[in-house]
């Protein structure tokens, strides 16, 4: 994510719709891809970066630098995104079947969807989906968005520790899952 | 492993890591497994912009105009406190109000005059000096 100026930041505390849309264009790709990744699901996703941003619109005059910016906007956008998905964690087995459905019932629709999948998009997806969020949101911010351990504890509110012990335990569900992949 | 993988150890350990690697080859095996299934998969993750509509919405939401200010309750304990306060001080000014007026007071007046009939005698019985002998139950009884 590209370095948002403190003067900027203190224009858009001030109401300037303009500076905040600047942050906007400067964060934006950032959150959607983490709300995106987290939640997997691109109604939540755009959901999540909408509210992310009006939380930062609404605080932003609270915000006194004591922490930086990129950290504050890594909590909220994770803790947004988790939270989300938790909430809509009761339909995701409905959404399942649903889709399952839709699938048995037209295998056109099945085959045409796979072509237009890219390759590497659906595997990166069958990966994230093998993890539970908090690893997934671990994995996330390490492997995609490239923070380092602290700023993964800072942005999730947890030890240093717990992020390397996820990020450990993701890689061996990905590892075993990689396995029976190579399996004839 | 993971450590090593993603750079966060200190250079001293990274470096003797890496040496047990090149003779290992059961840990260098792990090493090569682990890039390939599970860290360079994520590297080829392409960057997705946010829809428009995102930004719509949140221009939306945020240029709502502010509404005019509503008289807010910072402090609930004092608020009622004061009301009750309030109420009391009503209640007490608006006594005398109350009492010399209205049909309650009318009834209290009557029930005083009432009081103040018999405790005169008036309707009493007397006795031939003219000495009272009470009610006319009293008289009744005697």
């Amino acid at each position: 994510m590209q370095d948002i100026s403190k003067e900027l930041l203190t224009q858009a505390s001030t109401g300037d719709i303009q500076a905040f849309e600047e942050i906007y264009r400067l964060a934006s790709s950032f959150v959607y891809s983490v709300a995106l990744r987290v939640t997997r699901n691109a109604d939540e996703a755009k959901e999540v970066s909408q509210d992310v941003f009006i939380k930062i619109y609404n605080n932003l005059r609270s915000f006194r630098f004591r922490s930086s910016f990129k950290t504050w906007l890594y909590r909220i956008t994770t803790n947004t995104a988790l939270n989300a998905l938790k909430k809509s964690s009761k339909n995701i087995n409905r959404r399942v079947d649903y889709d399952v459905a839709l699938k048995a019932n037209d295998d056109s629709a099945t085959a045409t969807h796979a072509i237009e999948m890219d390759d590497n998009k659906k595997l990166l997806s069958s990966l994230l989906d093998m993890l539970n969020p908090d690893q997934r949101a671990c994995i996330v911010l390490r492997e995609i968005e490239g923070l380092n351990y602290r700023e993964i504890s800072k942005a999730l509110s947890i030890n240093i520790n717990t992020v390397r012990s996820r990020l450990k335990r993701a890689r061996e569900t990905l590892l075993a899952h990689g396995k029976r992949g190579d399996r004839p | 492993m993971t450590d090593y993988v993603d750079g966060e150890l200190r250079p001293g350990i990274r470096s003797r890591i890496k040496e047990h690697l090149t003779g290992c080859s059961g840990c260098r095996t792990l090493e090569q497994a682990l890039q390939k299934k599970a860290v360079e998969p994520f590297k080829n993750a392409q960057k997705v912009q946010a829809p428009g509509i995102v930004w719509e919405g949140i221009k939306e939401a945020i240029a709502v105009p502010e509404r005019a200010p509503v008289f807010i309750i910072r402090r609930p304990a004092f608020a009622l406190a004061a009301c009750a306060a309030l109420i009391f001080l009503m209640a007490v000014f608006a006594r005398p109000f109350f009492i010399s007026h209205g049909p309650v007071a009318e009834y209290m007046q009557e029930q005083a005059e009432f009081f103040a009939y018999l405790d005169t005698g008036a309707n009493g019985f007397m006795d031939e000096e003219g000495i009272g002998l009470g009610t006319s139950i009293e008289e009744y009884f005697l």
